[in-house]
């Protein structure tokens, strides 16, 4: 939740001065989750490319007095304001965000996620349904990854070529590997639902948990920091104009 | 006409701290026409090296050797070593996918760009050889029962004709019919075509009938290279490992103990059977 906040905030913010309490809330982030520097910068360089792209678009194509121009390209200077002020906020989304998956644990994202949403149990919202759904999902995407890696190794080993021809043909060949990891992902999730129902399972009412999520003095520290930093960032976007 | 495997070492994600050591410096010969088996508890590496034999998987060190040629740096290309050595994986019945038996049985041969009348005579073979009857060539593979389907899988990489064939634990949950029936029609394929078979399995019981060769894999090492009886010899140290000889050598190593003048060579059933009864005087 408190990433989600952080994230709305950036989009509240207008200029570059709402963007130093930002920059100080996610230095003290990253500080106390001890998440080492360089794991971070490594998570940004997936990112690179978008990083770069938008920067690209906001700099030829925002509209304004032209600094430098060349062909029908010309760099204004609302452009390079743009530019700098989405790299930097493209930068914190991602940064924030990673923060958030490398230190919580799927289980705790989705005890989160059913407790934050709680508050649609009243009209019916099947809301621990949807954290189980989401649990699962996640729970099977490393054993997807390597049921694919099985079986493309697998139709290797009888002459199948995934890597050359035109792209038609490229997606022909990915019959051979799509249709039996699809069989493969049905087959689990019907065992998965068999395992389930055999013991007992029926849903979200009168369900106790194993890791009950409790609050602690430092949730409260964490929720008032929250709550001021929000206000500080609203203050900033009322008060500059 | 073999293949060497020279110092061959690999590692999952070399140069990283996830970095764990699957093969350590591997050495073996596999000669034409021998039927190995490959032995070794969960996790000692024998899939891994399985993978490197037709370049599935590329060596962090060493070299792998076809009929003298190196097969990551020579002419031989990907394709043609694949079509040489067939790999059946661990539960080959999961890489099926058409709609019917026969056309999956065509996807290798068909792969390899043979005349649509080769591949289907290839495909034809290969499916008499695993016992597949022809009222079942039109149905849909997800139909048949799990023994089947693992014949129909079989039939797919022998359709390719390999000179060597080796096959990632093919009896893995089958029941022990199951098992022998491939086991058996493994041993008759070797026997008329004359091929290379290298059997990958973690139980002594499976191979010990078939195999001229085990080779014992224990922590990405070879631990034995040698004769079934020989290897079997060390029962004491194969358990350490995680394994154990045939119950058969364990029953005559202990009448042996007990003050039997028994063979302790011996692996097949049949034999020790009237072995034992001849040291109670049945």
């Amino acid at each position: 939740m408190g990433t989600l906040i952080f994230l709305v905030s950036l989009f509240i913010t207008k200029n570059y001065i709402g963007y130093i309490p930002a920059l100080i809330f996610l230095a003290a982030v990253v500080k106390i989750s001890k998440v080492p520097f360089k794991f971070i910068v490594k998570g940004m360089k997936a990112i690179v490319f978008l990083l770069s792209l938008s920067v690209l678009c906001n700099l030829f194509l925002t509209p304004g007095e032209p600094l430098v121009s060349f062909w029908k390209l010309s760099i204004s200077r609302e452009g390079i304001k743009t530019a700098v002020f989405m790299a930097i906020r493209l930068t914190f989304l991602i940064i924030g965000s990673s923060i958030m998956t490398l230190t919580t644990t799927p289980n705790q994202l989705t005890d989160g996620l059913e407790k934050g949403l709680g508050f649609m149990k009243v009209i019916k919202v099947p809301v621990h349904e949807i954290a189980m759904m989401m649990s699962i999902a996640l729970r099977f995407i490393p054993i997807l990854t390597e049921e694919t890696d099985k079986i493309m190794k697998a139709q290797m080993a009888r002459g199948a070529d995934f890597e050359s021809g035109n792209i038609i043909k490229k997606i022909k060949s990915l019959i051979p590997l799509l249709v039996p990891l699809f069989i493969s992902a049905f087959r689990r999730a019907n065992d998965l639902a068999m395992a389930m129902e055999a013991r007992g399972y029926r849903g979200g009412d009168g369900r106790t948990k194993m890791k009950p999520l409790k609050y602690h003095g430092n949730d409260a520290v964490a929720y008032i920091i929250l709550l001021l930093y929000l206000a500080v960032i609203i203050a900033l976007r009322v008060l500059i104009k | 006409m073999s293949i060497i495997v020279n110092h061959v070492s690999y590692s999952y994600n070399p140069g990283t701290s996830m970095e764990t050591k699957a093969l350590k410096d591997i050495n073996l010969v596999i000669n034409d026409g021998e039927f190995i088996g490959l032995i070794g508890h969960t996790g000692s590496g024998k899939s891994t090296l399985v993978q490197h034999l037709n370049g599935l998987v590329k060596p962090t060190e060493g070299e792998i050797y076809y009929n003298g040629q190196d097969i990551f740096n020579s002419d031989l290309t990907r394709k043609e070593l694949r079509s040489k050595v067939g790999l059946v994986f661990q539960y080959p019945e999961h890489q099926l996918f058409e709609a019917d038996v026969f056309s999956d049985v065509c996807f290798g041969p068909k792969n390899l760009g043979l005349s649509s009348k080769e591949t289907e005579l290839r495909a034809y073979a290969a499916l008499k050889a695993v016992g597949i009857e022809d009222e079942y060539f039109y149905q849909s593979p997800f139909d048949l029962s799990g023994g089947q389907k693992r014949r129909v899988a079989i039939a797919g990489v022998l359709a390719m004709e390999p000179e060597v064939l080796v096959l990632d634990e093919p009896t893995a949950g089958l029941d022990p019919k199951g098992r022998d029936e491939i086991l058996e029609m493994l041993s008759d394929i070797q026997k008329e075509k004359n091929c290379t078979i290298v059997l990958v399995s973690h139980s002594m019981e499976d191979v010990a009938d078939y195999a001229d060769r085990i080779i014992v894999m224990n922590k990405g090492e070879v631990a034995y290279n040698d004769t079934p009886s020989e290897v079997f010899k060390h029962y004491k140290e194969l358990e350490k490992i995680g394994l154990s000889a045939p119950e058969v050598t364990r029953a005559l190593y202990q009448l042996r103990k007990e003050g039997f003048d028994v063979n302790t060579d011996i692996i097949n059933v049949q034999e020790a059977v009237e072995t034992i009864g001849k040291c109670f005087g049945i």
